[in-house]
């Protein structure tokens, strides 16, 4: 059993506080994403839980036994870093065996295993080449082929993906994902980027200024996120200040500022008066006479007008001005409006969300 | 028809510069080589009117002969070359942990100890050979090999320790947490990852060192004379009175430095070629 567990851990460097009391559980097994903007403290994360840093509160524990103060080299914890960090002055087969001589491994089973690891990744055939003599992705692969071959419990992964074009990134994901459910490691994955966090976590977990936001599953976080920020950071999503007219049982019926009366369905209303409402824009629907079949439910039905169109392929990004907001949709491209013609939406009550900063 | 005129240029360029440096490089050489063979050369003559290898054999000890005014110079060759294998052994195991050091931790008023160490080279050198030399003549290390020695070192230390702290630093520490966090400690990433990353600077911290001693004169003459006679201070003596003599001794003090380059340069080609930039 290799589960991981952050107990209230607290990093600062000087004054500055990097990690603010995270609380964060890894199943064994499982892959965990933490995802969050840039400088929230994702990699001071990850070199606490690898060892290379102390926290100045908090327990870490693997496999509930605690390894706060072991150093990395005793931590057997497998780590694929943000820039690769492939030994240049070794052959891609000495990356590998370097951790496994060190165990004092026998020779010839070094052989099989970084062999077996390799084509694993994909990479038979490039023992002898030297770091600098392979392409991006396959330094990538070269990396998590060393962490992989040690066969660790643990492995942890900052921004792996980050320096690889978007079709090798795409790539690069779902085989990561496989490779991790293959071998079953506890996974933690380093990420700022939403999509790559929907795409391969059994859990997500979002951070902002050194906390958690929020954990959950790439689903519910995105349907339910827990505030403001969350609810930004998971895709594209609209904002309309408003606030709570009426709270009655799994609804509430809310006022923009604007004057816009809406009615939003949501299991738990925040109990503050003040709110925003968050609306995807796969949630405002176009209507018109034919098609709709609720059109005779009178409310959040508003009167727009289109302001930007930008045909996308198989979709059309409409920029709609609703009273004084402006609020992003898309659209078929069939059939297409055009920029300034009046047009009626309507906002899905069920979809929309209230949620506080 | 444009990139013809530019491959031009740039052969010309080229060509320019080949020029440059073998007038430059070579032309001393040229000019010492001539002189080591003349045995009669009178002004205003451009060339020796007689010339023949008597100088080299007597400074190399095949003939002795009383009649010319030259002597072996081996013993000053063999001291020379000794003076400087052992101060490079010294200064590296001085240059690389404090190298090491200066590049890693935030050593407490680390920019004073580069100070310190740069003293003897941005300060006048002969006050403090002079103040060295009474210190010396009092603990007995005045004309001694050891007390040029460390005066070779003073010298070489300063630059040994700047060029090492700056190779440690070049190295991205990303490649050492890698080290760690396949099962390294401390001790052996130090070995197996950032020594060999760093030999290149390391050695060529290690000819600076060496040729810097090979050629030291103002310390080595105020501490080590008249006991310790390089080959730099033979040269001195020389230059004044015998131009053939003092050419050969010149041209026989660029064969070890010569040497030594070569060979750092093969272990650098075998050992690293594949990994360096
Ligand atoms: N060595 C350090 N000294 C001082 N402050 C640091 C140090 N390392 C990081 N920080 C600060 O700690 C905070 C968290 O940094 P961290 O590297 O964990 O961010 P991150 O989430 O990994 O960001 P990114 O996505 O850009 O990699 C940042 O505000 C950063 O400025
Ligand atoms: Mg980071």
């Amino acid at each position: 059993m290799a589960d991981l567990r952050l107990e209230n851990v607290v990093k600062q460097y000087g004054r500055v506080k990097a990690i603010n009391g995270l609380n964060l559980e890894v199943p064994d097994g499982k892959l965990v994403t933490i995802l969050g903007p840039s400088g929230c403290g994702k990699t001071t994360t990850l070199r606490c839980l690898s060892g290379f840093l102390v926290p100045e509160y908090g327990r870490i524990f693997v496999g509930g036994k605690d390894v706060t103060e072991i150093p990395p080299e005793r931590r057997g914890i497998g780590m694929v870093f943000q820039n690769y960090a492939l030994w240049p002055h070794m052959t891609v087969y000495k990356n590998l065996a370097f951790g496994l001589q060190l165990r004092k491994i026998h020779k010839a089973a070094i052989k099989s295993k970084v062999e077996q690891v390799l084509a694993t990744v994909r990479l038979s055939g490039y023992e002898d080449r030297y770091p600098r003599e392979l392409s991006g992705g396959q330094q990538q692969r070269v990396a998590l082929a060393r962490a992989l071959v040690l066969e660790p419990e643990i492995l942890l992964l900052d921004e792996p993906l980050s320096n690889l074009d978007a079709i090798l990134r795409e790539q690069m994901r779902f085989e990561l994902a496989q490779l991790q459910k293959r071998f079953g490691i506890t996974t933690i994955y380093v990420t700022h980027d939403q999509t790559e966090a929907m795409v391969i976590s059994d859990t997500v977990v979002l951070m902002n200024e050194g906390r958690s936001m929020q954990q959950g599953s790439p689903a519910d976080i995105y349907r339910n996120p827990a505030n403001k920020f969350v609810a930004g950071f998971m895709g594209m999503t609209n904002f309309l200040e408003a606030q709570i007219v009426e709270a009655l049982n799994g609804f509430a019926k809310v006022r923009t500022t604007d004057g816009l009366e809406l009615v939003v369905e949501q299991s738990v209303i925040p109990d503050q008066s003040d709110v925003c409402i968050m609306i995807r824009p796969e949630h405002i629907a176009f209507l018109n006479e034919t098609n709709d079949p609720r059109e005779n439910e009178e409310h959040n039905i508003c009167d727009a007008r289109v302001t930007r169109a930008t045909y996308l392929g198989g979709t059309v990004d409409y920029e709609l001005t609703i009273g004084e907001h402006r609020i992003r949709t898309l659209g078929d491209t069939q059939p297409r409006y055009q920029v300034n013609q009046e047009v009626r939406v309507r906002l899905d009550s069920e979809q929309m969300r209230l949620v506080c900063n | 028809m444009h990139s013809t005129r530019k491959r031009l240029i740039r052969l010309t360029m080229e060509l320019v510069l080949l020029v440059t440096v073998l007038l430059v490089l070579l032309g001393p050489v040229l000019s010492l080589v001539l002189w080591s063979i003349a045995e009669t050369w009178y002004w205003p003559h451009a060339l020796p009117q007689q010339i023949g290898l008597q100088y080299w054999h007597q400074a190399l000890g095949i003939h002795v002969s009383l009649a010319i005014g030259a002597v072996s110079i081996l013993p000053a060759l063999l001291l020379s070359i000794s003076i400087a294998l052992v101060t490079v052994l010294i200064s590296m195991a001085i240059t690389i942990p404090a190298g090491y050091a200066l590049s890693k931790y935030r050593v407490p008023l680390g920019g004073l100890v580069l100070f310190l160490f740069l003293m003897p080279n941005a300060f006048p050198q002969m006050p403090v050979f002079v103040n060295l030399l009474r210190i010396y003549t009092r603990i007995g290390l005045a004309g001694t090999v050891p007390g040029v020695v460390i005066v070779h070192m003073l010298v070489g230390i300063v630059f040994g320790v700047w060029i090492t702290s700056a190779t440690f630093k070049s190295i991205p520490p990303g490649l050492q947490d890698a080290a760690r966090s396949v099962g390294a400690t401390k001790l052996i990433t130090f070995w197996r990852i950032t020594l060999p990353l760093a030999a290149p600077g390391l050695l060529a911290s290690a000819v600076f060192v060496f040729i810097k001693s090979l050629e030291e004169f103002t310390g080595t003459f105020f501490v080590g004379l008249p006991f310790v006679t390089t080959l730099p201070m033979m040269l001195y003596s020389a230059s004044g009175y015998n131009m053939q003599f003092a050419s050969v001794i010149a041209l026989v003090m660029l064969v070890p430095s010569v040497l030594f380059m070569v060979l750092v340069q093969k272990l650098l080609r075998a050992e690293y070629v594949g990994g360096m930039g």
